[in-house]
């Protein structure tokens, strides 16, 4: 649990109420979490924190969660991180778009809380 | 003046006109044409003037007075009252390709052949001794000018080789192009001028007599009127008395009309109907001119032969100036009367030839059946010898006449009795033309009676030897003709009167009482109603009947070439859209083909050809004018299916808009799926989540549970709502919504409003404030929608104004006939770009809102819906930082 905590997790969505429930759940992870309420947000946390996990939702106000990660991917300081798309976009075509952009991981909404966190402990233990 | 002399001038006088022909001829072979205008067409009338004008008035004048202007006052009263007579004429000739007045009239009568020979018999018995005249007056004036007696025999007759060379130039000259629409350019331009020459010669003989010779008008008449023998010709008590005159001007207006040369030159020759207009005024004028001197000259001319009764009244016009000792004067007047002889014998003479021809030997021929497989396509090397040989035949028997007959009659008398035969033409031309119940049976009885009776009266007692007395045939017809013979009449007038009247009546009455064949009644309406049914360009098809295209190709090309007939046809076919190439030939072709048949070998004729190769149905009046009205009903027709065709391109450019809509709709349904499911798993998501959270962590504080599960009702709720807009928005879209309208207080309306939003309001603490203008109306509408729209609205200003700062204005306004509802707000405003998309569904404006609860972007779309369904208008107005103000105009009914 030591380690977790030296984990930066950013998470980003114009939903309080997603927001709320999924900063709930990393911090008692023990994850450190990261909060933006758009992609600007993101991106500025992104290049000041450095965080490993970036949970995005793709339609954001100011920058959508495409670009965030492109800029993630392309600016990495030390170590790339790792992206998870959360998104109500779930045409087949969308979801490849995601991958192809260099996503690790695409969670169409409504996902399951268990499901998720699962999925990034294991991702965590990659980068451990 | 010596023979030789004479006989020179008179050659080269000949000459000059086959020159003048030739030239004419040469300009028409080079598409001009010298004769097309009315100066030449007046010109060419003037034919009308003949050696009997030129040397014969002024004898009348010495026996009559005046009498002799009756032949005149006729032409000139039908040129200035009956000109439109003439153009109907000229376009009945012109529609059925007629070729003489005999043609003409059998043509009107159903093509029937009898009354062409009839007509052609008479045209002839009158025109020979005319003609006869004529070379008379040529034979007469050359002894008078030379003072040589001709010898007994012919060839000692200079008139007959006169004669010989009007018969070469009448052939060359009349029968050079035979078909009537190629008119006789040549002829009628060297008859024009020959008008030109009698008129100058006459003038000058007169001002000669008048202005040389004696010192004026007055001089004339003080030396050689007053005392005189002539005085008594001018004599109240020996004047012709009104009956003659009225009688002599009827029948010479007949014969202007109805002389086979006058209707040669006025209708057969006639280039355009216009030129008619011009001759209205030209022609008699003309008449005016040439007889101006008559009078002065027989006063003269009596005065100084009184004693002299050697020379006869009418060469007064050459013997005068050469008992003046003025040769060249003399010479001047023989040339004009010849001239005015010579035209009237060509003239005459290529119009009786064709009636031979066309009305009487060739109909007769064709109706061989042997004879038509032989020569029919040899008809036209046969119609032009045999025209050859009428004309030959027609000046020979004139000469004869001449020779043999005419020294019993005086120059003017032979006319006469000529236009009494030839008015006999009028009772059924006019009524032809203008009476559809004339029958063929009823002109055949009414021209033959009135032949009969124009013979008894003026023929048969000039043929009756002097020594028969007793006869008592002869004593039955004096007593006869004794008693009818009107006082006062003289020979013409009785004459004239009698055959008329009889004719006439009996024309009237036989018609009446027979009836009419089917051809007789088609005919009679397309004469009489020529105008309704015509253009100038020719015949509408009437022709019912089957006929092959290559047989009728073959027909007109043995008469105007192959290459001639090809190009006719085509353009024919072209101009009137008719596909040649077909078996069987339209009824316009057949129609035409005959046309121009007609124009080469009559009417008769040419029906007769072209029935061989096409069987005619017998065509009843009632199909002609169902005929007539199909034709109007396919342009009535047309323009409907025109109208029509509109219609249906309109129709499927509206079809092909509506599928694009219907295509732009579906691709709308589909986006507008997709943002809803997307829509609808925003708070789903959140929900799961946070219900999961709860579920797996019962350690939770109570605080924060408390607080998870408040966000699950709030996003339920949000959920539920957007299911509910989804829903209306989908009914009004649809159309399938029905408003319930009612009469709506407005202002209740608005309190309503801000009961319901009053409490979301204070939590932020903005005021809401309502302002009612006085003239505000109520209005019509559904409480329900409207009251849902005006939520909307000021539920969207809460969402975007400043808490605790926020004003909401509400303010109530109507026009005349509109309820205007305003919302101002002092929020954050719409970007301009905003603005435009604000009412699209789910387009949310990006700034953010003071508000925690998310809308679903449907709001602004379901608005403008109820607005639209109110029939009212909604307008936006924004300034970022200083608010928004929307203006909702509804209908007051």
């Amino acid at each position: 649990m030591q380690i977790r905590n030296d984990l930066k997790v950013l998470i980003a969505d114009d939903e309080p109420s997603i927001l709320m429930s999924l900063e709930f759940l990393f911090k008692k992870e023990g994850y450190t979490v990261l909060i933006a309420r758009d992609g600007q947000e993101a991106i500025e946390l992104f290049d000041s924190q450095h965080p490993s996990i970036m949970v995005l939702d793709i339609m954001m106000p100011k920058i959508d969660g495409y670009k965030v990660c492109t800029h993630a991917k392309t600016n990495y300081l030390k170590h790339k991180p790792k992206v998870v798309f959360l998104s109500a976009k779930n045409k087949e075509t969308e979801i490849e778009h995601g991958y192809e952009l260099g996503a690790d991981l695409y969670v169409p909404k409504p996902f399951s809380t268990r499901d998720l966190i699962k999925k990034v402990n294991l991702m965590a233990t990659d980068l451990l | 003046m010596s023979g030789v002399y004479i006989t020179i001038v008179s050659v080269i006088y000949l000459g000059v006109l086959f020159y003048l022909a030739f030239v004419a001829e040469k300009y028409k072979s080079k598409n001009k044409s010298l004769i097309d205008n009315p100066y030449v067409y007046a010109l060419s009338l003037a034919v009308y003037c003949t050696a009997w004008t030129f040397y014969g008035s002024v004898g009348r004048v010495k026996e009559k007075g005046l009498e002799f202007l009756s032949v005149y006052l006729g032409p000139t009263l039908v040129m200035l009252l009956a000109w439109s007579v003439l153009k109907k004429i000229s376009r009945i000739a012109r529609v059925n390709g007629i070729t003489s007045i005999a043609d003409f009239i059998s043509a009107r009568y159903g093509k029937y052949r009898s009354l062409g020979v009839w007509v052609t018999i008479i045209s002839f018995l009158a025109g020979v001794p005319y003609i006869g005249l004529q070379v008379k007056a040529i034979s007469k004036s050359f002894e008078v000018i030379t003072g040589i007696t001709s010898g007994i025999y012919f060839y000692q007759d200079a008139s007959f080789f006169v004669v010989l060379i009007l018969i070469v130039f009448t052939i060359l000259f009349g029968t050079r192009r035979i078909q009537s629409n190629e008119t006789h350019e040549g002829m009628i331009f060297a008859i024009a001028v020959e008008s030109i020459f009698k008129l100058i010669a006459f003038l000058v003989v007169g001002i000669f007599i008048t202005f040389f010779i004696n010192d004026g008008w007055a001089d004339v008449f003080k030396n050689h009127y007053f005392g005189k023998q002539i005085e008594k010709s001018f004599d109240f008590e020996n004047s012709a008395g009104y009956g003659n005159w009225f009688i002599h001007i009827i029948i010479s207006a007949f014969a202007f009309m109805f002389l086979p040369r006058q209707f040669q030159v006025s209708v057969v020759e006639n280039q355009s109907e216009k030129n008619l207009k011009q001759a209205i005024w030209l022609f008699p004028l003309y008449l005016f001119l040439i007889n101006i001197f008559v009078v002065f000259i027989a006063i003269s001319g009596t005065s100084v032969f009184e004693f002299n009764t050697e020379v006869s009244t009418d060469s007064y016009v050459i013997a005068l100036p050469r008992h003046f000792g003025s040769d060249l004067i003399a010479l001047i007047a023989y040339i004009g009367g010849f001239s005015a002889a010579t035209g009237m014998i060509i003239v005459e003479t290529i119009a009786i030839s064709t009636m031979i021809t066309n009305s009487v030997i060739l109909p007769f021929l064709l109706e061989s059946t042997r004879f038509q497989e032989k020569f029919k396509f040899k008809l036209l090397n046969l119609a032009t010898w045999l025209r050859r040989f009428a004309i030959v035949f027609i000046i020979l028997t004139g000469y004869f006449y001449f020779r043999t007959v005419s020294n019993l009659f005086s120059l003017v008398s032979i006319g006469l009795i000529a236009f009494v035969a030839i008015a006999q033409f009028a009772p059924i031309f006019l009524g032809g033309i203008y009476w559809k119940g004339a029958s063929k049976n009823g002109a055949l009885a009414g021209l033959v009676s009135g032949f009969i009776l124009w013979f008894l009266f003026l023929i048969f007692p000039t043929l009756i030897p002097e020594d028969i007395n007793n006869n008592t045939l002869l004593i039955f017809y004096n007593k006869i003709f004794g008693v009818i013979k009107i006082e006062g009449f003289d020979e013409i007038s009785n004459a004239g009167f009698w055959s008329l009247l009889v004719n006439t009546f009996t024309f009237i009455v036989v018609s009446v009482f027979s009836e009419q064949s089917s051809s007789e009644a088609k005919q009679a309406v397309l004469f009489v109603d020529i105008f309704q049914y015509s253009s100038i360009e020719g015949p509408s098809g009437f022709w019912k009947g089957k006929a092959k295209s290559e047989n009728l190709f073959e027909l007109l090309a043995s008469f105007i070439g192959r290459s001639a007939a090809r190009k006719n046809m085509d353009e024919f076919g072209l101009r009137n859209e008719i596909d040649l190439q077909s078996n069987v030939a339209d009824p316009k072709l057949v129609s035409y083909i005959e046309n121009t048949l007609s124009g080469i070998v009559g009417t008769s004729s040419a029906n007769m050809l072209v029935s061989t190769i096409a069987k005619e149905e017998v065509v009843s009046v009632d199909e002609v004018l169902a005929f007539l009205k199909r034709s109007q009903q396919i342009l009535d027709d047309n323009e409907e299916l025109k109208s029509k065709t509109e219609e249906l391109e309109r129709i499927s450019s509206e079809l092909k808009i509506a599928n694009e809509r219907l295509l732009k709709t579906d691709e709308q349904k589909n986006e507008f799926l997709t943002t809803v499911t997307h829509e609808i798993r925003t708070p789903l998501t959140s929900i799961k989540a946070l219900t999961e959270i709860i579920f797996d962590n019962e350690d939770l504080e109570k605080e924060q549970k408390s607080h998870f599960l408040e966000t699950i009702i709030n996003e339920t709720d949000r959920l539920s709502r957007l299911v509910n807009q989804v829903l209306d928005l989908e009914k009004y879209e649809s159309g399938k919504h029905i408003l319930k309208k009612v009469d709506i207080s407005v202002k209740d309306l608005v309190e309503n409003v801000k009961d319901r939003l009053e409490e979301i309001a204070n939590e932020k603490n903005i005021k809401i404030k309502l302002l009612y203008l006085p003239e505000t109306k109520d209005i019509k509408g559904d409480e329900d929608k409207l009251l849902q729209m005006l939520i909307n609205v000021v539920s969207n200003a809460i969402k975007f104004v400043k808490p605790h700062e926020g004003e909401i204005l509400i303010t109530l306004n109507s026009s005349k006939k509109r309820t205007v509802f305003t919302i101002e707000d002092n929020g954050i405003g719409i970007p301009k770009d905003a603005q435009i998309r604000l009412f699209e569904k789910f387009y949310q404006v990006e700034n953010g809102s003071y508000s925690d609860i998310k809308g679903s972007g449907l709001g602004l779309s379901i608005v403008k819906k109820i607005v639209e369904l109110h029939k009212g208008t909604i307008h936006l107005e924004s300034v970022v930082n200083k608010g928004t103000k929307v203006m909702i105009s509804l209908p007051i009914k």
